[in-house]
């Protein structure tokens, strides 16, 4: 190694020890997994800056992508909306943080042969609204969502 | 009599070594300026004073660039910064690129990459402040905002899902393949992205999801997979609300550190449009998601993944 190569690496090492790489502390407990539940749509909010995914068992999102959502027994959904901040990393991207809130519409069997929508807010809170009125909007709200186009 | 030699002699071997030294350092020249930087003069102003230097056909020399060692440094930067960005080219930037280019820009001086430590030490002129990079984020933030904000949304009832039926084998020309199972994996992260009118869904398989939850990131264990989906993003609603539009891309990285030593031990590929027409048209194109990526090396170049907004920590 001549001359030029020893001052080359001495010069680039004290330049490496002078850089350290930025690193936050993990949030794992901000991963929402749930078996069988594959997502459907996924979506955000300017105003209240949050983020959204809507997840769905088979059934869930068969009926959703022919668009005869709440029709099927057995339909199982999971909204759930995280707080939403800047990357760290990256200015100009928005990335989920902590959970704020996990919603649950199912469709079950009812009296005579008919069914019944059940919602329930599984974590969090929603806005201040009458509850009846407020689930069954919700539960409107996450049957008119339109389902995401995979490749 | 005998120190005065001494002295004479010192002196002679600092000069014969001062002009070897100088003799041996390389010459930069600085080629014509085919088409400069075009954007406010507040922008371009902070452009030459930090990034011209090396990234520009106007590369000005102080006395001391000039002697070796820090010559060949100089040389070795400036010939580097110009392949990575010549803003004396600006023009052979198509206008999306030249966008995304500011952005990273941006960011990497957002990150404390750029300028270089070790060049804006012995050139306090090339720092950029606070004040200046307020400007700069606005300024992108600005052009991105004069960007199409996308189609309204559609609130028709929902329509059957499209899928296509891939049948044919999608390979990058690195020799990563579509792999169609990411979507029986965990998703990590959902994000938006002002500069470029996207929203992504991030999935992980189950190597790398266990990989977060007992943070052994750093490095990322091989077999991990990464998914990123990528749609446009539609108009903003009445509620604020922003919904995906048409498909744009999907990205993948795969962990093998050894396989994928060059590019910080992550393969890339990246298949875009619905037709998944791979990305790259020479192997080496990796190299380009490798250097951005590095930006995340605290992360083990991985850039979404949810962190607690508090609790920053500086890693070794």
């Amino acid at each position: 190694m001549n001359l030029k190569n020893i001052s080359l690496v001495l010069l680039v090492l004290l330049t490496a020890a002078c850089s350290k790489p930025k690193s936050s502390t993990l949030a794992p407990e901000a991963l929402y997994t749930n078996e069988g539940f594959s997502v459907i749509t996924s979506f955000f909010n300017n105003k209240q800056q949050t983020t959204t995914i809507l997840y769905g068992n088979p059934a869930a999102q068969q009926a959703i992508s022919t668009g005869s959502a709440g029709q099927v027994i057995g339909e199982d959904y999971r909204l759930v909306t995280w707080i939403q901040r800047p990357n760290p990393l990256w200015f100009g991207s928005n990335i989920n943080g902590q959970i704020k809130s996990i919603e649950r519409v199912t469709i079950a069997a009812a009296p005579e042969g008919t069914i019944v929508s059940q919602y329930e807010l599984l974590q969090g809170d929603l806005v201040n609204a009458p509850k009846d009125s407020l689930e069954q909007k919700r539960t409107q709200y996450i049957y008119s969502l339109r389902p995401l186009v995979f490749p | 009599m005998r120190s005065f030699a001494k002295a004479i002699t010192a002196i002679a071997v600092i000069a014969f070594l001062g002009v070897s030294l100088r003799l041996a350092s390389p010459e930069i020249s600085n080629p014509p300026v085919t088409s400069d930087f075009a954007g406010p003069d507040s922008i371009a102003v902070i452009f030459k004073h930090a990034c011209y230097d090396c990234h520009s056909n106007e590369t000005q020399l102080s006395w001391y660039d000039k002697v070796a060692p820090v010559s060949w440094l100089v040389a070795s930067h400036v010939e580097e910064g110009r392949k990575h960005l010549n803003l004396s080219k600006w023009d052979s930037l198509s206008p999306s690129q030249q966008l995304s280019t500011l952005w990273y820009m941006v960011n990497m001086i957002d990150q404390g990459v750029m300028p270089l430590k070790s060049y804006a030490a012995v050139h306090p002129g090339a720092e950029v402040s606070a004040t200046e990079l307020q400007q700069l984020k606005r300024y992108v933030v600005t052009l991105s905002g004069k960007q199409t904000s996308g189609p309204k949304p559609q609130t028709a009832p929902a329509t059957p899902v499209k899928t296509n039926n891939i049948t044919a084998v999608h390979q990058s020309i690195n020799g990563i393949e579509y792999d169609s199972d990411y979507r029986n994996w965990k998703v990590i992260a959902s994000t938006n992205r002002i500069d470029n009118g996207t929203m992504r869904v991030i999935y992980g398989n189950d190597i790398a999801v266990k990989a977060i939850q007992e943070n052994h990131i750093t490095p990322w264990p091989d077999g991990a997979r990464i998914a990123k989906v990528v749609w446009n993003k539609t108009a903003e609603d009445e509620n604020g609300n922003v919904y995906p539009g048409a498909f744009n891309n999907i990205q993948f990285m795969i962990r093998d550190a050894r396989k994928y030593k060059d590019t910080g031990g992550w393969g890339y590929a990246r298949f875009n449009t619905p037709e998944l027409i791979p990305y790259g048209k020479k192997a080496d194109f990796a190299t380009e998601c490798s250097n951005c990526h590095k930006l995340a090396a605290g992360q083990g170049f991985v850039f979404d993944i949810p962190t607690h907004a508090s609790k920053t920590i500086a890693n070794n």
